[in-house]
């Protein structure tokens, strides 16, 4: 047993919490008036070191809580990894998402990552990386450009990496593509070594340049990836390298689900983690929020506006929700009876006379919960949750 | 939802709008469209209770159907309305001596978001003779879109004072809205914003109050 096997062990575990992770950071701050998650997962995984003949298996418990309002997005996880003769391999995660206002097309994102391990031959080690990236918000998509550091502590051993990255996504209903570069340059021969990665002579760093193109699929219960990274060699470096990684996740309620995820993963200098070959299956469980009515609106933002007029106001309600869904409005100006809003190119839509005076208004997404639209004032209802109000002079 | 429950609900809302003279007709039809018995009683209860101690039954009304929107449980929508009425009953005696319907309504959300008893006095002080329903929720708009109750109460005074008209008013919190969009803190907004609209208006306050707002 070596500490690398402990190391494709946190990994896995990466693999499974990071996806999530880097999901919420990435996923639009302003989407929803609010929104907190805490769940938890579990698992299986067989895997192998790309250089090494056995696989092993290996087990994860891991736990994730993250939250977002309009500007801020936040993830913390831990995760705890149980991989062949291995003692223990435990990891946290933090990250943060934040923006200068809700309306803002900018996005700064930062995240910080710490694991810690223990082999009964080799004794303990670690690794710590951080990350930044800015990224800018398109109609339908976003480009980004980013840097992350790293430093790892392996068989006494302390290696150090920096990257840079810029890629871009765009979307089009169901799917999404993204395609990003980067460049990583590292001291950490050890575990170039590992992935299978030609060093001809000595150097003080090495340099790797990275393409990954993915494609996001989420339509009602089923969510699909599928990512392909190339990888080719520079400065002192000799790499030609491909890996094809996929991973599909089956909702059977919207709190349970279970995800199979097989394919490669190359070795993350940053985070100094070798090159690995995993097959996986994991359940999790949604534990917060309580309310299935949540569910559902996570990737929606809904809008109001007001335009005074000689007989009071008219309130213009727009969501940027899919076709699929069904969207209604509804307030002390319907005797707060839903009003369904109508598709329109760029989503849903409903127009609203209102008289002089206040009004409280929200907005639910397939019979979900009534949620206040993004821009409102928002006051809390006395039923656990929130209604934008309007004042017609 | 039917099309005859569905008119039902909006000749509710209409003659709520209306004014107090159909009120029980519009409450009973608003009773109707609650459809579990259990929560049907215990709002007809809490409506009774508050027309009893003289309290608009409307806003009342309107909460409890929200609630039913909303699927909160008969207790919560209880404790929903009790909680209003608790406020409305404190907004009467802050109003005081005649106040509106919509500024007892008013007053309420203003307490409910966190604004001060000291500030709805001062404002009736402010305007004794004309509802000030507009500025109440105005201000309580201000709150809900974070503005400091203490900061957002100053202003609004500042500017009855000055006499400021209703779409003056409302055209502050639509214009903090959008600074807020824009990346302003909301007490940074507030403070631009009501500059600018005390630019526009004469410096000389008492005598204006005392007229009917325009």
């Amino acid at each position: 047993m070596t500490a690398r096997v402990v190391a494709c062990g946190i990994r896995w575990a990466a693999a499974a919490v990071c996806a999530a992770g880097v999901s919420a950071a990435a996923r639009p701050v302003g989407a929803q008036s609010s929104f907190g998650e805490f769940r938890i997962e579990g698992g299986a995984a067989s895997i192998r070191q790309t250089e090494a003949r056995d696989r092993r298996a290996a087990g994860l418990l891991s736990a994730l809580w993250r939250a977002a309002d309009e500007r801020f997005a936040v993830l913390a996880s831990g995760a705890f990894t149980y991989a062949g003769d291995s003692v223990t391999a435990v990891q946290g995660i933090g990250a943060l998402a934040w923006r200068p206002s809700t309306v803002s097309a900018w996005r700064t994102e930062g995240g910080i990552a710490g694991a810690g391990f223990g082999v009964y031959s080799l004794g303990r080690g670690g690794n710590f990386s951080s990350y930044v990236r800015q990224r800018f918000e398109l109609r339908r998509g976003s480009v980004w450009l980013g840097g992350s550091a790293g430093r790892t502590l392996r068989d006494d051993i302390s290696s150090h990496a920096t990257g840079v990255d810029a890629g871009a996504s765009v979307r089009s209903g169901a799917f999404e593509g993204r395609a990003s570069f980067a460049r990583v340059r590292s001291s950490d021969r050890k575990l170039f070594e590992a992935a299978g990665i030609l060093l001809p002579g000595d150097a003080t760093t090495y340099d790797l340049d990275d393409v990954v193109v993915a494609l996001h699929y989420a339509r009602a219960r089923v969510t699909l990836d599928l990512s392909n990274s190339w990888r080719d060699g520079r400065r002192a470096t000799q790499a030609g390298q491909f890996a094809l990684y996929g991973s599909a996740e089956y909702g059977f309620t919207p709190r349970v689900s279970m995800a199979l995820s097989a394919g490669r993963l190359l070795a993350d200098a940053v985070r100094g983690v070798p090159d690995v070959q995993v097959v996986a299956a994991t359940i999790r469980l949604v534990l917060l929020p309580w309310h299935d009515a949540d569910d559902g609106e996570a990737s929606t933002l809904a809008m109001a506006s007001v335009t005074p007029n000689p007989a009071g106001a008219t309130l213009v309600v727009v969501v940027n929700a899919s076709a699929e869904h069904r969207v209604e409005v509804a307030g002390s100006f319907s005797g707060w009876e839903p009003v369904p809003l109508v598709r329109t190119a760029g989503g849903w839509e409903a127009s609203v006379a209102l008289g002089s005076g206040a009004h409280r208004v929200a907005v639910r997404v397939d019979g979900g919960a009534w949620r206040a639209p993004a821009n409102l004032g928002k006051v809390k209802d006395g039923f656990g949750g929130t209604s934008g109000i309007i004042v017609v002079p | 939802m039917t099309k005859s429950s569905a008119f039902i609900r909006m000749a509710v809302v209409l003659t709520l709008a209306a004014g107090t003279a159909a009120n029980a007709a519009a409450q009973d039809a608003g009773l109707n469209l609650i459809r579990d018995g259990a929560t049907r009683d215990i709002v007809r209860s809490l409506l009774g209770g508050a027309l009893a101690r003289g309290l608009p039954t409307g806003p009342l009304l309107s909460k409890a159907l929200e609630g039913v929107a909303k699927k909160a449980s008969p207790k919560s929508i209880r404790e929903a309305m009790a909680n209003l009425e608790r406020r409305m009953r404190r907004a009467n005696d802050l109003l005081a001596p005649d106040p509106t319907v919509d500024e007892l309504a008013m007053g309420a959300d203003a307490l409910s978001v966190g604004v001060s008893e000291k500030t709805l006095k001062q404002m009736r002080a402010a305007a004794p003779k004309r509802s000030i329903a507009l500025e109440l929720g105005v201000l309580t708009e201000l709150v809900a879109r974070n503005v400091p109750p203490g900061r957002a109460a100053r202003m609004i005074l500042d500017l009855m004072a000055r006499g400021a008209t209703g779409v003056q008013l409302t055209a502050l919190s639509n214009d903090v809205q959008r600074d807020v969009a824009a990346g302003l803190t909301p007490d940074v907004a507030l403070d631009l914003r009501g500059r600018g609209i005390m630019s526009l208006l004469p410096p000389s306050p008492s005598s204006v109050l005392a007229q009917p707002r325009k």
